[in-house]
């Protein structure tokens, strides 16, 4: 069941009311993922100063009726058009690059678990151990199999883009034989660090700018902490949504990068 | 006077006899060729090993809905293509083709810690290529440390295999071998043909006898049966014919003798064992009574049809001696045909969760 939707803080009101004159206007993009974002920012965690933040996407099914049509993500179903009617009323027809500063692309069905899970439990002496060659082929097959990503690059040859991938799965929810088979709990923060460069590092070259997942919300090698998972509804059976705390962490992030870009 | 008996051939089934078992069919229609020892139902987990023609057994019973396990998966991020050239999901683990027994038992007792593997690598151009299986990474490993770090995962892959597996599938594929003089280490391949370099001094060429064959396969079998008593053992024997032969011999005759032996042992084993079978798929396809039909042009390859008639028939003989896998197969059939993934639609439900409480 949804949780009351908590009100909007002062802090994130007088942010958005400030001077409009050197705002930064700044669009969270994705599928379901962008909830978290929105979660932050309902919730009051988000310092949104000299930020006018908007959101554009849609959930599940529906975001694979958004397309990028000669450089501008179209809506080609009346359910997504619905979808974003509510998320974004004034701009529920389409977006373009140049109608914001910057871009978070957030989840996106860019997933962490897909690449860095396997890549980390790839030790040697490990089942799980893949050749140096079954590696190499990972990563831009990862990056380039994602639509969306696809999508980012072309919005990043006219604005700066972020991208977020949809965290580790949550610990806690994931069952404990999905672990044991695929996660290797001992990895340690150098070499998720180490993949993170590697990830950064492709994506740089198609200028879009990665957003890690925050070291502290990691757990027991590649799942994400309990504490950063999505607390809707009272099943607790959801292992892939994250919490508003979380979302604060990633668009902090982002806009930290922007800011940084801008100078 | 004495009483008169009736001979024992006397009553026997039409399969019994030539004339109405074969002669007097359509070859597509000769049926009953096999009565199987044990059930292969879709709740068992099978594993495939061996030469090639093993690899058709995955796909029928993957294509069927039945529990092939793979106990060394593509990582998801490869593509179809990607997985195949590097040889996943062709077996149950990645060591290529097992040809012989001897292969066979040197994979087992490696990865059962009965023997010390080899710490032996080809060298070309830089890469590295294992001897047990040089064609199993389409450009060889990096290095060395990358080539037993990727052994010890199959070995791992075959333990977790044998264990788990309630059926193993062997296909048996060749009598002619070369193995290390001094080690008697046996390749997979000759030295210097994909990969290495063959030196006569140090490696010899064996053409393994009934006798050795029979001893191989059953030292492998007595590892397997060890470590999982439950597991059943289903022989076949390729019905592929050498690509070439280093007897000295014609390839055909080599073909032959070599097949003969393998069908041999088989039989023997299938014989002496009751948790151990053979499956005929050799005699279908190569059988005069199906006149070559099921060979490609060059009489080597096996058509599509040889393949599908061969898949026909063991499931044909097993509903056949366990009706209630049919009965089984059915429903499950009917089952599956009526489902949806619950996975994708549960996923569904979650993000529009999401969604609603974010922006609803």
């Amino acid at each position: 069941m949804p949780l009351a939707k908590p009100t909007v803080s002062k802090k994130s009101k007088t942010a958005s009311r400030a001077s409009s004159a050197a705002r930064l206007r700044f669009c969270v993009f994705g599928d379901s993922h962008i909830a978290c974002v929105k979660h932050a920012l309902d919730q009051g965690l988000l310092d949104l100063a000299g930020v006018d933040l908007e959101f554009w996407g849609a959930p599940g099914p529906r975001f694979r009726d958004l397309h990028l049509e000669e450089g501008r993500f179209v809506v080609t179903s009346d359910g997504a058009r619905e979808q974003l009617a509510k998320i974004n009323p004034e701009r529920s027809s389409g977006l373009g690059p140049e109608e914001f500063d910057g871009f978070l692309f957030i989840g996106c069905r860019l997933r962490a678990s897909e690449y860095l899970v396997p890549m980390l439990a790839s030790v040697p002496g490990a089942p799980g151990y893949l050749s140096q060659a079954v590696r190499d082929l990972m990563l831009p097959r990862w990056l380039e199999s994602c639509r969306w990503y696809r999508a980012a690059r072309e919005f990043a040859k006219q604005r700066p883009v972020f991208f977020s991938p949809a965290g580790f799965l949550n610990d806690e929810i994931v069952s404990e034989a999905e672990v044991a088979r695929s996660v290797n709990t001992a990895a340690t923060a150098a070499e998720r660090e180490a993949l993170w460069a590697q990830i950064a590092e492709a994506m740089q070259r198609d200028n879009i700018q990665l957003i890690r997942q925050p070291e502290e919300t990691v757990t027991r090698g590649g799942l994400t902490c309990a504490a950063f998972a999505t607390d809707l509804g009272d099943q607790g059976d959801d292992s892939v949504h994250k919490n508003g705390a979380y979302g604060a962490l990633i668009l902090h992030q982002a806009l930290a990068e922007m800011r940084a870009l801008q100078k | 006077m004495s009483e008169q008996h009736p001979n024992p051939y006397i009553g026997l089934p039409e399969t019994a006899f030539w004339k109405t078992a074969v002669a007097a069919k359509n070859p597509l229609q000769i049926s009953q060729l096999w009565q199987p020892k044990f059930p292969v139902a879709r709740k068992h987990r099978v594993i495939t090993a061996g030469s090639c023609f093993a690899q058709h057994f995955s796909r029928a019973l993957v294509a069927r809905g039945y529990g092939w396990l793979d106990a060394e998966p593509a990582p998801k991020l490869l593509t179809e293509e990607q997985a195949q050239d590097f040889n996943y999901g062709i077996f149950s683990f990645r060591t290529g083709n097992i040809y012989t027994a001897r292969m066979l038992l040197q994979w087992l007792s490696y990865a059962f810690e009965l023997e010390e593997p080899p710490v032996e690598g080809w060298q070309n151009e830089g890469r590295f290529y294992d001897p047990l299986r040089p064609g199993i990474e389409p450009n060889g490993f990096a290095d060395m440390d990358d080539l037993l770090a990727s052994r010890r995962a199959v070995l791992a892959a075959i333990r977790r295999a044998v264990l788990e597996a309630d059926v193993f599938v062997f296909t048996m594929g060749l009598t002619e071998c070369w193995r290390h003089r001094d080690s008697g280490l046996e390749f997979a391949m000759c030295p210097g043909t994909l990969a290495g370099s063959f030196d006569p001094e140090q490696h010899e060429f064996v053409n393994q006898r009934f006798v050795g064959i029979r001893r191989d396969m059953r030292a492998a079998l007595k590892i397997l049966q060890d470590a999982n008593p439950k597991l059943k053992i289903l022989l076949t024997v390729s019905p592929v014919p050498l690509t070439a032969t280093a007897t000295g011999g014609h390839v055909l005759t080599a073909t032959s003798h070599s097949k003969s032996v393998l069908r041999a042992v088989a039989g023997e084993l299938a014989a002496e064992f009751k948790d151990v079978d053979y499956f005929p798929s050799y005699e279908i396809i190569t059988h005069p009574a199906y006149r070559g039909m099921f060979y490609a042009p060059n009489q080597r390859s096996v058509v599509p049809q040889g393949v599908n008639h061969v898949m026909e028939s063991f499931f044909a003989c097993q509903f056949e001696a366990f009706p209630w896998l049919a009965r089984q197969a059915k429903r499950e059939g009917q089952k599956q045909a009526g489902g949806k993934a619950p996975s994708a639609s549960a996923r569904a439900v979650k993000c529009d969760e999401e969604f609603l409480d974010a922006f609803g």
